[in-house]
């Protein structure tokens, strides 16, 4: 992966553009992040009996380890940890816990004994006196935004809000099912989820990501992956982006799986693009489809992608060097509808088209 | 001709199982009804529900709407649009009441009723602010203003 992406770069730079300070999600290198490597329940889902018993010997409980991730989903967040990764969570964990891990509070889950207690207490009119474990399941029935507000309510609250029982339930794939060694907490995954593009598949240009705010799965689908269509042969890969010269006929398409994206969502898809300085013929209609390949109207919405001077504008800064166009919109239900396509075309005129260049597609959840 | 003799037999008299309440008030459940409560099918299978079994953290008011929910829920022939209508209905109180139902569901193990009121509380705690999430949970061991602080900027993006 570092290879591709430095052959990226240096091939970009080769040419002289400077495409460099624009960063691709494509690939991204790996980077570290803070896992949470307390508590190890007892009945954690280790798999690889070797590192279980690694951690297990060395690892006293509730400690936090600091170690670089990679997470890679192999079917869709089929999560693999690779074990070089696991034996450097174990090397490093002699470094003392953050002062943050010994004023955690304590177990979530009281003993039975306190359990008890509680229900005799239980006796008088009680509403305050919820059991910890009814909380949990309340919280995990709100949102990851609600849960984080509710860690700020009380020391109890906090560590029932911040349990890898409510954060799993946030998770859009049961952990369970997965080759999945289990030293993440729960909500340090999920953060990492949504601040990182995760290969899905180990498809580096198949990638996804969380939305934060909900925990539906985005997605962007790289370059490589688009089918493009030229009228003519002249086209240009450069590893990650499609680099369009000059081409007269213009026909991008994705296919996605609706089993993949989440489901009872709406969905926009987006061109993800930018212009070199020199561009030409963009300033024409394209025809937009969003729907699913079984679907077939006679006519598509068109976007323009570089509006005359006067014409209403439709693209969007994103703040990472990239422009982006909604391409439409899709409501995915159960995701056993079949395949989603997108695709954007402009194929009427014999124009030439030239000095795109297409990132990907991106799949995000409707902002409503 | 054996259709009309067993129709001629005395319908199974149903066998009732007796509640008590913990200000002392009974009432009467039907088994098949009561077999929603993992609880109260363990004290069945073990047959410690021939005398009324007294259930000390549940007052009879609640135990009433407990006792009704397993019924209608026990119910043969209702489509799931007007349950789910009834259910809506029955979970339409006070926050307070739901607690209530929250902690006799948790009780007496009533995977259904726990999810539903567990779903409204969840739904009426979405947006709301940690001060007012106290106020409604009767919280008294909150943080301090310093630590609360730091627990707002670790997630900072959630207060947003």
């Amino acid at each position: 992966m570092w290879g591709g992406f430095s052959f990226f770069n240096q091939a970009l730079h080769l040419l002289g553009r400077n495409l460099r300070s624009r960063r691709s999600p494509f690939p991204r290198p790996q980077r570290s992040l803070l896992l949470d490597l307390s508590p190890l329940p007892p009945n954690s889902l280790i798999r690889r009996p070797k590192i279980a018993a690694a951690c297990r010997r060395t690892l006293p409980r509730q400690k936090l380890v600091v170690c670089s991730t990679v997470v890679s989903p192999s079917p869709l967040g089929h999560l693999t940890v690779s074990s070089p990764l696991a034996s450097l969570a174990v090397n490093r964990q002699c470094r003392p816990p953050p002062s943050r891990s010994t004023r955690r509070p304590q177990t979530s889950k009281p003993s039975p004994r306190q359990e008890k207690r509680k229900r005799r207490e239980q006796k008088t009119m009680a509403s305050s006196q919820l059991p910890g474990d009814v909380i949990s399941q309340i919280i995990s029935l709100t949102s990851p935004q609600d849960a984080c507000r509710a860690s700020a309510v009380s020391t109890s609250f906090r560590s029932i809000a911040d349990s890898d029982q409510v954060w799993l339930k946030f998770l859009p794939f049961d952990p369970s099912d997965l080759d999945f060694l289990r030293i993440l907490s729960m909500k340090s995954l999920y953060l990492h989820l949504c601040d990182h593009w995760v290969p899905v598949r180990g498809n580096q240009n198949t990638i996804f990501s969380l939305e934060k705010k909900s925990g539906k799965k985005c997605f962007m689908i790289g370059a490589r992956e688009l089918s493009i269509t030229w009228g003519d042969d002249q086209r240009y890969w450069f590893d990650q982006v499609a680099w369009l010269l000059v081409v007269f006929w213009f026909h991008i398409t994705i296919r996605i799986d609706t089993e993949m994206l989440s489901p009872k969502t709406g969905y926009a898809a987006y061109l993800i693009f930018r212009f070199e300085d020199y561009r030409q013929g963009f300033h024409r209609p394209m025809e937009s489809r969003v729907s699913l390949e079984s679907d077939w109207h006679e006519e598509w919405p068109n976007v323009i992608l570089d509006p005359r001077e006067g014409e209403p504008q439709s693209t969007r800064e994103r703040g990472d060097g990239w422009l982006e166009i909604e391409m439409g919109e899709f409501y995915n239900y159960n995701g056993d509808d079949g395949t989603l396509l997108c695709s954007l075309r402009e194929v009427g005129d014999y124009n030439s088209k030239r000095g795109l260049i297409v990132e990907g597609i991106e799949l995000r959840p409707k902002e409503t | 001709m054996s259709s009309s003799s067993s129709s001629s037999l005395p319908p199974c008299p149903k066998k009732m199982i007796t509640l008590k309440s913990s200000d002392g008030e009974t009432f009467q459940i039907e088994e098949t009804a009561a077999l929603q409560s993992k609880t109260l099918e363990n004290m069945i299978d073990e047959n410690c529900a021939s005398t009324p079994i007294p259930l000390r953290s549940i007052n009879g008011k609640i135990l009433a709407k407990v006792v009704e929910f397993c019924n209608k829920h026990a119910e043969v022939g209702v489509d799931a649009e007007s349950l789910h209508a009834w259910d809506a209905e029955f979970v339409n109180v006070e926050y307070t009441t739901l607690f209530d139902y929250i902690l006799a569901a948790n009780f007496l193990e009533i995977p259904t009723l726990l999810d539903l009121a567990s779903g409204v509380v969840g739904d009426m705690i979405k947006g709301k602010t940690p001060d007012e999430i106290r106020k409604m949970f009767n919280i008294n061991d909150a943080f301090s203003p310093e630590e609360e602080e730091e627990v707002r900027r670790a997630n900072q993006w959630a207060f947003e």
